[in-house]
């Protein structure tokens, strides 16, 4: 079993009505907050009216800075941290989902850098010690980045995506209603409930069981996970499903996943490309490259594939040919995210041809000083290659 | 799913070697004039305290002793601690041993800030303890949980009066977790101490409401990964791994990380604290004969939730025509186990009678108001508790 350091500041407020608390909160570290979001839909929801009435209420002079899209962009970012400066703000308070949460982590992590921000976000520099105080209030559940340490941000062009992340940049709190949730397209849904799942399972594909108690922890959840994805897309408003959802992805990214085991990573850092080359939406991804990852390790890591399957969908194990159950279960696998309406194809979503195979694979381990990626199976970038043509 | 709010701010220092780093964790929270609390001196026996006391010089830091806690921690214990801390300006805690040593640390650290006798804390409605000396932790047995919680439960000498306190100055600022630390333990408390902790996600488990599946299912794993390397550390003390098992569920089950969003209940605890409060027995121990005893009181009102318990932490098959059957198969099951293990499941085991049944269940009967939480399947009276401790002989 590996050693490792937990240390986990974030305070959770968990429940309906949640967001209600925010200026409660903000008042704790200032008196000037910079509301950060996305698009529009937190304000047609009415969900930014009650933010920055909770934030009045409280005392907390409100600023806003609007416009962050998926995969957001280091351009704003820099916007964020002049306007931060100039304001004197106390407290950034990102409202949306993970790429509103994201952005406003790296507004935060620049404040007190006097360099260019993109040096944190492609880790030329660590993160620094301060930050300003971060609490995400978010309304989807995926990306777990409303407790985690992680933040990933785009270059202008979208064209590099990189994810830094340090004990500081956790959110000192983390308001999850999960009502907020309800208003989520179901293909955004269905998304987020794999980006979940596959942060649990990228827990479980180390190459030893370092920690079982880890791993059982990390499978029970993806399978909560899969149980209900289909239950909050039959009813957008049925609390109990969304309301797992929502924990579910706080639980899997608040550390106690991560003791005593190496955490793959390969289906995140291989993703990041694609989304990063296509614009797609993170959890889709995911999801074909799941399949495809899968079928490129069942030969080459058949037990660990099989478990992970015989877990998630009760395939009976074939103990005299293990391969038959990770096919078995590959074919439920597909099935399944046909059922929540997630492609399964790379051809079927967003990417016309397989020009750019190559493109993505180098770019995995561009500037990450490492020869390949993955844990389970470390690959290099041509054998990235023949996935990205399995996952076509 | 209810609301609840959380937070686990201590930071965990998990794996070989923790211990030589104290002094340096103690100088990075800010901390110069420690004083060390200890039991009854296994961790001077072992070496553990020297290496402690290495590393406290190492970073250049004032230190001084006061050994002696016992399981079931006094109070007059307590109270030496808070004069020391008074006289010599301590600015950290740091306990070395498992949860009493840790629990008299606790109420040490807010003590020292209050005028009155800290016990008020434990037995009166006060305002909340808002500010404590630090306090870090280095862990000797994988039970209580007490090292990444902010509770305390101490006992008052004159009278064995039991009672737990909890609040945010009482959260370590560090723990160190070295399962090499546990490998002195004997089979007796290695065995008491999983216990301990299968009885803390138990409270979580047996209740009403199914409000989070999720915790549930984790709850679960944890006790069937308990079950499973206990009696591995048990056969081979020396075995990192189940030791390394064993440290990580006790410390992250009974600090409230895997229950969130459940109300959890206490029957077990509460009904065993008052038969270790005036028998003093091992509290682990004592929970080993509480449990089985109130779950077997429950079934008839929980069938449902007894029968998953036994299906699918016991391994029972399903009988939906029979799921009080199924129950009790479960329980029988978990009995053997806790036999299995060395634990006791009946108090003639350790020589406790019915003799004082009447007043356990009428001390529990006072202190209901300051013990909000008690029982979640039904509400318990007096003839409730002396309905499971009949049970428990």
């Amino acid at each position: 079993m590996l050693d490792h350091v937990f240390h986990t500041q974030t305070k959770i407020e968990f429940g309906k009505g949640a967001e209600n608390k925010v200026g409660e909160y903000a008042a704790s570290f200032g008196k000037r907050a910079l509301i950060h979001y996305g698009g529009g839909s937190v304000k047609r929801t009415g969900l930014f009216d009650r933010v920055k009435k909770s934030l009045e209420d409280a005392g907390v002079e409100v600023f806003e800075l609007g416009g962050v899209v998926p995969n957001p962009r280091v351009d704003l970012c820099r916007k964020g941290i002049e306007l931060c400066r100039k304001e004197n703000i106390d407290v950034v308070i990102g409202l949306g989902g993970g790429s509103a949460v994201d952005s406003a982590k790296c507004i935060c992590a620049g404040m007190y850098y006097d360099g260019d921000v993109w040096d944190i976000c492609n880790c030329t520099v660590p993160v620094p010690e301060k930050l300003l105080p971060i609490i995400a209030v978010i309304t989807m559940a995926g990306s777990g980045t409303e407790v985690s340490m992680g933040a990933v941000i785009s270059n202008e062009d979208g064209s590099l995506k990189r994810g830094f992340g340090s004990n500081s940049t956790r959110p000192n709190v983390c308001i999850l209603n999960p009502e907020l949730t309800y208003t989520l397209p179901p293909f955004q849904l269905a998304a987020g409930g794999v980006d979940i799942a596959t942060h649990c399972l990228e827990r479980v594909l180390s190459e030893h069981v370092d920690s079982e108690l880890t791993e059982r922890l990390a499978l029970a959840t993806a399978k909560n996970v899969f149980e209900n994805i289909p239950r909050a897309l039959a009813d957008p408003t049925d609390y109990e499903s969304h309301s797992q959802l929502s924990y579910a992805s706080m639980y899997a990214m608040l550390g106690w996943m991560y003791f005593g085991i190496v955490t793959d990573g390969w289906l995140h850092e291989v993703e990041h490309e694609l989304s990063a080359a296509y614009d797609m939406t993170h959890g889709a991804g995911l999801a074909i490259m799941m399949i495809a990852y899968f079928k490129y390790l069942a030969d080459k890591r058949t037990e660990k594939i099989a478990k992970i399957l015989h877990e998630l969908f009760d395939v009976p194990y074939d103990f005299a040919n293990m391969e038959n159950t990770v096919w078995e279960g590959i074919r439920r696998l597909e099935n399944y995210i046909k059922s929540i309406g997630l492609p399964t194809r790379l051809s079927e979503y967003c990417v016309p041809d397989q020009s750019r195979f190559e493109e993505m694979a180098n770019r995995v381990l561009e500037g990450r000083n490492k020869e390949t990626v993955g844990h389970i199976y470390p690959m290099t970038p041509a054998q990235v290659v023949e996935v990205y043509k399995l996952a076509f | 799913m209810i609301n609840f709010s959380y937070s686990m701010p201590v930071e965990l220092i998990f794996g070989k070697g923790g211990e030589h780093k104290v002094g340096e964790l103690i100088r990075k929270y800010g901390g110069s004039r420690v004083l060390i609390h200890y039991g009854g001196g296994s961790a001077k026996r072992s070496g553990l305290l020297d290496k402690i006391e290495a590393s406290l010089k190492e970073a250049n830091l004032w230190y001084t002793e006061l050994g002696g806690v016992v399981p079931n921690p006094r109070l007059s214990k307590a109270k030496e601690g808070i004069e020391i801390c008074r006289k010599e300006n301590i600015d950290f805690i740091l306990a070395v041993g498992g949860g009493s040593v840790i629990d008299s640390a606790k109420c040490i650290s807010i003590g020292v800030y209050y005028e009155g006798d800290v016990w008020d804390y434990y037995i009166k409605p006060m305002p909340i303890a808002t500010k404590g000396v630090m306090l870090g932790t280095v862990l000797t047995i994988a039970a209580a949980g007490s090292e990444s919680d902010c509770g305390s439960v101490m006992t008052r000498d004159e009278d064995s009066h039991k009672m737990g306190y909890s609040c945010e100055p009482m959260f370590p600022k560090f723990s160190v977790l070295n399962p090499e630390n546990t490998f002195t333990l004997g089979a007796w408390q290695t065995a008491a101490g999983a216990t301990d902790l299968i009885a803390h996600v138990f409270g979580a488990y047996i209740v009403k409401d199914w409000d989070n599946i999720l915790a549930e299912s984790l709850i679960e794993e944890i006790i069937k990964n308990t079950m499973k390397y206990a009696p591995i550390a048990i056969k081979e003390p020396d075995n990192y791994y189940a030791r390394a098992q064993l440290m990580l569920a006790a410390t992250e089950c009974c600090n409230g990380s895997h229950t969130m969003g459940i109300k959890t209940d206490g029957v077990s605890h509460t009904i065993e604290h008052e038969l270790s409060a005036l028998y003093d027995v091992t509290h682990g121990a004592g929970l080993a004969v509480v449990m089985p005893a109130w779950f077997k009181y429950l079934v008839k009102h929980a069938p449902e939730r007894f029968a998953k318990f036994a299906h699918n932490i016991m391994g029972v098959e399903y009988d939906y025509e029979d799921l009080e059957g199924m129950a009790f198969e479960g329980i029988a099951r978990f009995e053997n186990w806790l036999k299995s293990i060395g634990m006791p499941t009946r108090l003639k085991e350790l020589g406790i009678d019915d003799s004082r049944f009447d007043e356990m269940a009428d001390r529990i009967e006072a202190d209901r108001g300051a013990v909000e939480y008690y029982s979640r399947i039904k509400p318990f009276t007096k003839e409730d508790t002396l309905a499971v401790l009949r049970l428990c002989l």
